[in-house]
């Protein structure tokens, strides 16, 4: 087990190191020079123009820049923003939080809430529960998630009144009303990996019950609880993992719309700006940390497996 | 018997399988009884209703689709358990306590994530009541009823880590565990290799005789029943068609039907000349219920009445055997020798001629970076004379199918040489080797697996014909092909469906018409028939045979049934751990067996008549086949072999000629004495 932690964890970092190489690489592909994009009007003055491009490197060969930038962004320097002129970890800290914090719950929410309808669905299979729980993942995962808002929105906020519109509220400032503002967006955010971890749980828990395992189990006379959580689930959620690690991507490319939709100053929508701006450095920030978020999810999903399943423990440490 | 205690019985059981658009009438009024103490055998092809039958007593099958209509399941003469719930507290306080199952698959029967001792724990703490200590105590205690080597340590381990023998042990310990009153083994024995089926069902006899449990052993293998049953029932199409005390049935079998079964199985003390009998056609589908005896259309010995009077009764034919057959004078006569006049052809030049054999795999060790190599074959020597059948048998893993693929070529060996009609195949390159494929050709086992699902059967048979040149335009394939397809017994008119539309036997058809198109002089058959039933095998065997004395071809036909070998074989070989331990004729092989491990493979196939059982010596093989990254030093036999001296430990016997048989050789210092 020992052995494919560490195998896993250097393939990560290999990985890592290639996409810092490719997302540099923007600042090559990007069509004008960057130095120019980030004096603006300033890029008139010749003298000036020198020695900035000189300050961010562009005067060395490509790799000699990228060693540099990359060797500044391991010590937490992402350099400056073309369009705010300050430093782009400062905007980033101010918003990562944000948008983690509304990442984690809306994975939480995926977790717990889509596990438990794939249950209720396998279990009532084809009854009434199923058939509800069916159309909502079907409604969860095709209907897009701006519509879905805009309609949760009018229900919800302008209908009932019971939730605010938009914006948002740090949980320093008030718990209360941060959480009320934080549930649409989470819920939004959350609702296509609902969709898809009930699908999953749903079929793969009924595929696990037709495993002669589970006839030996019923065969020993266990109750059904007992198998369905002993026997049945630990076996169905090998599957339900790799969508989990999938979902946690897909969080994060939802994340960008719904902060875009509710108003809410995360990595999301800096990002969106800074890609409508051409402010290379925090979209450069930004995918290498979504990259580490993801590698990092996937490695924690590699290793969740060998927990669940002892055949992958063994077989994996032997190669 | 002295005292008949009725533990369970079952009467007039009806179960269906309601799908959406038809519906299966899977089980037709099945009657049975077993008393205390007693073995009961439930035999009969696949699809008859036989494991149905069983689940549907323990109500065990998944409700929807199947649902039981009908009938009683008394348990202990007291109430009727049908009446229960299917997942009722009462029902549950007796599956697994009072009435417990092993079932085929022993692999797959066991949970992958949970430990093994936990699975036998969970079922002692719920029925007896047991703490967490004492539960696992008894496990191990159970472990070791059914000899499972250091069961203190194997406790926390998972079902990946054990052999398929091994996890069956662990399947009976489990049932076992919380000692029940009549244990069902469904096919228990059915995937794992003879040895370790003669091994598991000693033990179960073993433990079911020690506690006067029941047992009811559900089987297609007419020798283990013929070895272990009391009393058996005869089932066909979802009924019970016959049903007595072993040696009747065996001796004086009263429906046509078992008297189809059992001439179209090979036993081991055949004569060489016995033909096989198949029974053609398939069992029936049971989507309508039928208005005759349900037999009627594979009968071979039917009446006018039996098309006329609607299916036959049970009736009493002896003491306690009964039989739903019209026909009161079936053709006993279960020993037909087969046609003489076509005698094999059997040329001294040899076709194949394999010289010290050596293949090894590269694997990486546990440290990284090192490498092993896993010797499967270690100096292996055979010829096959052209026109001859070489059988090749051992237990799975001894390097059977290694050697086939060494011949084929699909693995380069890493030493000894292959010749081919004095041509050396190892040293061809790629290009140089493909005139030779074709002449050198493969039945594989599984029917199922190896034909392509989305090409036609017609263009699997025509595929070797276009990649050989051998038939040139549209209409010359087809017209090849079709005359493949009558060689082996199939219709042209099949030829544009796909491999999922054909039954087992079908397929295997299919398989021996493409590995016949490109006219090879050479074929190798690797285990073709055991994954099909027993009625299906006989055909498979003699159409094999019938296609070797029209063509002269010559067979290296690998098995590990030994029975199934003998009918079809000149010469058989033995191999054991990448060696081969014996190589003898037919008749001196199965007359004067050498080598231990020999007698007891032999001693391990029990054949289907109980009078022939009861006076066989039983020679026991100790533990199993070390894997081949664990050959034992000196005879890699000796760990198991009964006789082994200390000379078996130190040097590896060397294959030597008996003097008195010239011809058979084995390798055993034990003979040499």
């Amino acid at each position: 087990m020992g052995k494919y932690i560490i195998k896993r964890v250097a393939q990560a970092f290999v990985v890592m190191f290639l996409v810092t190489l490719i997302s540099y690489a923007l600042i090559q592909i990007m069509p004008g020079d960057a130095a120019v994009i980030y004096l603006g009007s300033d890029a008139a003055n010749e003298e000036l123009l020198a020695r900035t491009r000189a300050e961010m490197n562009l005067d060395k060969p490509f790799v000699v820049q990228w060693v540099l930038w990359l060797a500044n962004f391991v010590r937490g320097d992402f350099g400056k923003s073309f369009h705010f002129h300050v430093p782009v970890r400062d905007l980033i800290m101010e918003r990562l939080d944000i948008t983690f914090t509304l990442g984690f719950f809306a994975l939480m929410l995926s977790v717990v809430v889509g596990i438990i309808l794939g249950i209720t669905a396998a279990t009532h299979r084809n009854g009434l529960w199923d058939n509800l729980i069916n159309v909502f993942a079907n409604v969860g995962i095709s209907a897009p998630s701006f519509w879905i808002s805009l309609l949760c929105i009018y229900i919800f906020a302008l209908h009932f009144r019971i939730l605010p519109v938009q914006g948002y509220v740090p949980p320093k400032k008030d718990l209360g009303e941060a959480v009320r503002h934080m549930i649409l967006p989470c819920f939004i955010m959350a609702l296509p990996s609902i969709a898809t971890m009930t699908r999953q749980t749903r079929a793969s828990i009924l595929d696990v019950l037709n495993e002669d395992y589970v006839r030996t189990a019923r065969s020993k006379g266990l109750k059904k609880n007992v198998i369905l959580y002993k026997h049945v689930l630990k076996n169905a959620l090998i599957p339900v993992l790799t969508v989990l690690g999938m979902s946690i991507a897909s969080l994060f490319g939802g994340s960008v719309m719904v902060e875009q939709i509710f108003n809410i100053p995360g990595m999301g929508q800096l990002v969106t700006n800074a890609v409508l701006n051409r402010d290379i450095p925090i979209i450069q920030a930004f995918i290498v940390i979504i990259s580490l978020v993801i590698i990092l999810s996937a490695l924690l999903v590699d290793i969740a497996y060998g927990i669940v399943d002892p055949r992958i423990r063994i077989a994996k440490g032997e190669n | 018997m002295a005292e008949e205690k009725r533990i369970i019985e079952v009467q007039n059981l009806r179960t269906e399988f309601r799908m959406k658009r038809r519906t299966v009438y899977a089980v037709n009024g099945v009657s049975y009884y077993v008393n205390a103490g007693e073995i009961v055998g439930v035999v009969g092809e696949s699809g008859c209703g036989k494991s149905v039958t069983q689940m549907s007593s323990l109500q065990l099958l998944l409700s929807p689709p199947a649902k039981i209509t009908d009938g009683k399941v008394l348990f202990e003469g007291k109430k009727d358990i049908l009446s229960y719930g299917s997942e009722s507290e009462e029902i549950r306080t007796l599956r697994g306590a009072e009435i417990a199952m092993i079932f085929q698959e022993p692999m797959t029967s066991l949970n992958p994530v949970l430990t093994i001792g936990e699975q036998i724990a969970e079922s002692v703490r719920l029925h007896m009541g047991m703490n967490r200590k004492q539960a696992r105590e008894r496990v191990i205690e159970l472990l070791r009823l059914v000899n499972i080597p250091d069961p203190e340590s194997r406790y926390g381990q998972y079902p990946h880590e054990f052999s398929g023998g091994m996890c069956q042990r662990i399947m009976i310990a489990m049932a076992m565990a919380c000692n029940p009153k009549l244990l069902i083994a469904d096919e228990a024995t059915t995937a794992l290799d003879v040895t370790t089926q003669a091994q598991i069902l000693e033990t179960l006899q073993e433990v079911v005789k020690k506690t006067n449990t029941a047992l009811i052993i559900v089987t297609h293998n007419l020798g283990i029943v013929a070895r272990y049953a009391d009393r058996i029932y005869v089932m066909y199409a979802g009924r019970v068609i016959e049903s007595g005390r072993a040696e009747d049935i065996f001796k004086n079998p009263q429906h046509a039907y078992t008297i189809g079964l059992l001439n179209s199985v090979p036993r081991l003390d055949d004569d060489k000349t016995r033909a096989l009998i198949p029974i053609d056609g398939m069992p029936p589908n049971l989507q309508t219920e039928s208005a005759h005896c349900p037999f009627l259309p594979r009968c071979t010995q039917a009446l006018p009445e039996c098309q006329s009077k609607g299916v036959p009764e049970m009736e009493e034919r002896g003491c306690g055997h009964f039989a739903a057959c019209y026909n009161r004078s079936l053709d006993r006569s279960l020993r037909i020798s087969k046609d003489t006049l076509e005698t094999k052809h059997i040329s001294e030049e040899r076709i194949l001629d394999i010289r010290d054999l050596h293949m090894g795999f590269p694997v990486k060790g546990k440290n990284y970076g090192g490498r092993t190599t896993l010797k499967v074959l270690e100096g292996v020597n055979l010829y096959l004379r052209k026109g001859e059948t070489l059988g090749l048998v051992g237990e799975s893993g001894c390097g059977k199918t290694t050697v086939a693929k060494c011949v084929l070529r699909l693995y380069a060996p890493t030493g000894g040489s292959i010749l081919y009609k004095g041509t050396e195949l190892t040293a061809l390159k790629e290009k140089e080797l493909r005139p030779y494929r074709k002449n050198i050709q493969f039945i594989f086992q599984d029917p199922f697996g190896s034909l392509d699902p989305r090409q036609s059967i017609g263009d699997i048979v025509g595929e070797p014909l276009k990649v050989h040149h051998l038939a040139e335009g549209k209409e010359a394939v087809r017209r090849r092909v079709k005359e493949l397809f009558e060689m082996v017994g199939l219709d042209y008119a099949m030829s544009s469906r796909a491999p999922h539309e054909l039954s087992g036997g079908q397929r295997q058809r299919i398989g021996i018409a493409r590995a016949l198109a490109s006219e090879p002089e050479l074929i190798i058959c690797d285990e073709p028939v055991s994954a099909l039933d027993v009625s299906v095998q006989a055909q498979i065997l003699n159409l094999l045979e019938s296609i070797q004395r029209k063509m002269n071809l010559s067979y290296l036909f690998i098995a590990h049934d030994l029975s199934v070998v003998r009918h079809i074989s000149d010469r058989i070989a033995v191999m054991y751990l990448g060696r081969i331990v014996e190589i003898a004729d037919c008749d001196q092989l199965y007359r004067n067996p050498v080598h231990p491990y020999t007698k007891a493979l032999l001693s391990a196939i029990p054949i289907p008549d109980p009078e022939v059982e009861k006076s066989r010596e039983r020679i026991p093989l100790l533990g199993e086949m070390p894997s081949v990254s664990r050959r034992p030093e000196g005879c890699s036999f000796h760990p198991r072999c009964t006789c082994a001296c200390e000379a078996c430990r130190e040097s590896i016997p060397q294959l030597v000629e008996l003097k008195e048989e010239p011809g058979h050789f084995a390798a055993c210092p034990v003979m040499y004495r």
